[in-house]
């Protein structure tokens, strides 16, 4: 068996969770900051500095650091609580659930991601 | 000092940015294909032929958000505020479209390379790592037009 097919069964469950979680996650709170008047980091591209929430008019803000790296820390510790509690406390594997459980983690995961897409066109091409 | 970080290195990091782009695309493409050949014939040996791109991808995509990041601000200020916003707002919607959906793609790849050593027929293969390699294999070619797109109008400096 090469090195690709082979899975520790204790581990798929884990990893599954973790990586279902940190989609999940992410899609939710990214497409959350761009339409909830969220004050994320901004970074002043003129003036060399970051600061909280938007600058006045008519200096430059960069809120895309800000709200990628505040979706990413949130998804990051989410995937990794996920991981814990999977691996250590339920010790879960998606054959248990017959691949229904993995089935719903899915769907989370595309909804999560689907509305970060559809967020972002919209207010971003069409609003 | 210039007056934006990295200004003297924007062409050059928008160069590296557009060739880890084409790299990483054109990888996410001939994974996805190998994927979706998978489910078809050839179970294991597409799954492997797709497993080959992990080396290709993950240094392609590092690049691309690296060097993106670094030369954004230039763009920020250079191409948008001083012209895309006057002249061609939809545009520079296109672009923030582009930098938003990149970072959706960088989790989804993530994701699937935590799930790449699942094995074929497994329901988190089946249902997650296939699907979320092709939704980011797709996100990541709107990424790429849409970066043309704003280039076709003016590029960055």
């Amino acid at each position: 068996m090469n090195e690709e097919t082979k899975a520790s069964p204790s581990g798929n469950g884990a990893l599954t969770a973790t990586a279902a979680a940190f989609v999940t996650v992410f899609g939710f709170s990214f497409a959350l900051l761009a339409i909830l008047p969220v004050k994320v980091p901004v970074y002043v591209p003129l003036e060399h500095r970051w600061q909280k929430g938007f600058p006045q008019l008519p200096v430059v803000g960069m809120d895309f650091y800000g709200r990628w790296f505040v979706s990413f820390l949130f998804a990051a510790v989410s995937a990794l609580l996920a991981w814990g509690l999977v691996r250590f406390v339920f010790q879960w594997t998606p054959e248990k659930s017959g691949g229904q459980s993995v089935k719903f983690l899915s769907i989370y995961c595309f909804a999560a991601a689907g509305l970060s897409v559809f967020v972002y066109a919209y207010t971003l091409l069409f609003k | 000092m210039s007056e934006i970080a990295f200004e003297s290195w924007a062409r050059p990091l928008a160069f590296i940015h557009a060739l880890s782009a084409i790299v990483l695309v054109g990888a996410l493409t001939h994974g996805s294909v190998f994927l979706l050949l998978s489910t078809r014939k050839a179970r294991e040996g597409n799954i492997r032929r797709a497993a080959r791109f992990w080396p290709v991808i993950l240094p392609a995509l590092f690049l691309t958000l690296l060097s993106g990041s670094l030369a954004y601000p230039t763009y920020r200020i250079r191409t948008r505020a001083e012209f895309l916003d006057r002249h061609h707002p939809l545009t520079a919607g296109f672009f923030d479209l582009k930098e938003n959906y990149a970072a959706i793609v960088m989790v989804l790849i993530i994701a699937c390379w935590l799930l790449r050593r699942e094995p074929s027929g497994s329901p988190a293969r089946t249902f997650l790592h296939d699907p979320l390699f092709h939704l980011a294999s797709t996100l990541a070619w709107v990424s790429f037009v849409c970066g043309l797109w704003v280039t076709l109008h003016r590029g960055i400096g």
